[in-house]
């Protein structure tokens, strides 16, 4: 799966939240990420496979099946092109109109930046929209998800902690749980 | 089985130091940058020492110096950096002393320098050029253990995919059997206990004592690449048997090519793929076999041409080989480009096969 936004909005933060969280679940992770020269606003894509056996994805991911999308800006290219028919795509409820291509795609709008603002940190809206999706698909416990955001938080971030696992636990809440249950391909 | 995720560059530092791992001292430049990086926070908590040399020939010689006491040492660099370690390497190979160099390289255009070296004399390099990060973790101990087994440098071929790709992994210290005991090792005892050690390229000898002599010295050593070439080959293959077509790519390539080959068997196309893992002892007599009832031998290799050659030269009809790779950069310059990607390549391996031009793709120009 692909979680997309601009630069700066915690994309490659939510991708190792949810290695790490697939991992503390004995699953099996490829973690990658492709963004430019540390630039604000850029593209920005964290390409997460995940699997119940040892996994034989390739590093430079080319096709999935889900996608969590936090901006419309770069999807057309980095990543609508790579979803298989059928794809699911969780993506914030504010620019669900402005995503290309959605047609065959199982779309579930997610008001996540609405979440985060009501507890009052807009900023983690990207932890708000991860733990729905795991919501979703039921893919990685929202236990396992705060468990790993703490591991990733560096030490002079600590203040943080606390407010990103409130997003983590209201989006998991919010969530309409189990609306598109995971399902592991088997590749031949 | 607990895994960690790691990306490659920590796992390689792992495994470096459950193998042993005492000494490294490198010099940045990316993407071998994150490995030193690794070694700088991880080796000291394991008892070693880490050093950012002040270039890459000082961080080899060091790394050299540390190998010849009988601790494991290890230097690296990305291509250009292992460019300038060459005298070094070629200094380890000749006057015998076990050292390990890490390439992460930023493409696949190392192929010659690894394999074919740069430095003088008769010596080759042990090559293993690992095609993901599980596969690293177990090569970079195996490296440890030749290195040791027959006193010579070794490099672990990696690039950019391996080092920054995160998965999880399980590093474990694997058992490759026992070792000779390195009475050779200098061990700082000089002068009266008998102990100290004099390494020397030449063993010429001296009046008093002589030594094996030039010719025999030199004789002594190729014998012993020999030997390395006859016993120490490694490879991957996959549905070669009755394959028309068989596909070979080292290292990340290798992964690559093997995902694509197995799309195409399972459409029914007469595909194998074969993978070196030793680039240095060439898997010859191995590709030999595989592609005997062969059609086409497509390489697939980012670069201009260089593992060709080693196909060219054990394959046993040349002309069924063709390269289906090229130069292919990312627009950084430091990373694989778009060649290195699943579907690029099943094009690639079609047109081959349909004996059509090969598909090129976009890449980018001038951004940085």
């Amino acid at each position: 799966m692909f979680i997309s936004g601009i630069g700066g909005q915690g994309i490659q933060l939510m991708g190792k939240v949810l290695a790490l969280g697939a991992i503390a679940e004995n699953l099996f992770v490829q973690l990658t990420g492709e963004y430019g020269g540390a630039m604000r606003g850029g593209s920005t894509v964290a390409a997460v496979v995940i699997g119940a056996e040892r996994l034989r994805a390739l590093p430079v991911v080319s096709e999935g099946g889900a996608a969590l999308l936090m901006h419309d800006k770069f999807v057309d290219e980095s990543v609508m092109p790579k979803l298989r028919p059928g794809s699911l795509i969780v993506a914030e409820s504010s620019i669900v109109d402005l995503l290309p291509d959605l047609d065959g795609h199982h779309v579930i709008p997610f008001p996540a930046k609405t979440i985060a603002l009501e507890i009052g940190n807009a900023q983690s809206t990207g932890l708000v929209l991860l733990a729905a999706y795991c919501a979703i698909t039921g893919l990685v416990d929202v236990e396992s998800l705060v468990t790993a955001m703490k591991q990733v938080v560096p030490s002079y971030r600590r203040q943080h902690v606390e407010a990103n696992e409130k997003a983590l636990r209201a989006g998991f809440e919010a969530a309409p749980r189990l609306a598109a249950p995971v399902s592991f391909e088997v590749v031949a | 089985m607990a895994l960690r995720l790691m990306d490659g560059s920590q796992a390689i530092a792992e495994a470096a130091i459950a193998a042993g791992l005492k000494f490294y001292s490198g010099y940045p430049m990316s993407p071998a940058t994150d490995l030193l990086e690794q070694m700088a926070s991880r080796l000291p908590q394991a008892g070693g020492v880490c050093i950012n040399a002040e270039t890459e020939i000082g961080g080899v010689n060091m790394a050299l110096g540390a190998a010849v006491t009988g601790f494991r040492a290890a230097s690296g660099s990305c291509g250009q950096g292992l460019a300038l370690m060459q005298e070094a390497i070629a200094e380890a190979a000749l006057n015998e002393t076990p050292l390990v160099i890490f390439n992460m390289a930023r493409n696949q255009q190392d192929y010659f320098q690894a394999t074919r070296g740069g430095g003088w004399g008769d010596y080759r390099t042990i090559t293993l050029a690992p095609k993901d990060v599980p596969e690293a973790v177990e090569l970079t101990q195996l490296l440890f253990h030749l290195t040791d087994k027959y006193r010579v440098p070794g490099i672990l071929l990696g690039d950019n995919l391996i080092a920054r790709t995160q998965v999880g992994v399980n590093v474990a210290p694997i058992d490759f059997g026992a070792l000779p005991a390195k009475d050779w090792a200098l061990d700082g005892t000089m002068g009266g206990t008998g102990k100290s050690r004099s390494i020397f390229t030449f063993a010429y000898g001296k009046h008093n004592e002589p030594g094996l002599g030039p010719t025999y010295h030199w004789r002594k050593i190729a014998e012993k690449f020999e030997t390395i070439a006859a016993e120490e080959v490694r490879w991957e293959e996959g549905d070669c048997d009755d394959a028309e077509i068989v596909v070979t790519a080292f290292g990340t390539g290798g992964k690559f090519v093997e995902f694509v080959a197995r799309q195409l068997r399972a459409e029914g196309v007469k595909i194998g793929w074969f993978r070196p893992i030793t680039l240095w002892p060439f898997p010859g007599a191995a590709l030999e076999k595989a592609t005997a009832r062969a059609r086409k031998v497509l390489v697939f290799e980012l670069n201009a041409g260089q593992m060709i050659d080693d196909v060219r030269l054990n394959v046993a009809d040349r002309h069924k080989v063709q390269a289906i790779g090229g130069i292919s950069f990312d627009a950084s310059g430091l990373n694989l480009g778009p060649y290195m990607n699943a579907p690029v390549l099943r094009r690639r391996i079609e047109a081959a096969i349909a004996g059509q031009p090969l598909p090129d793709v976009a890449h980018a120009q001038g951004e940085h």
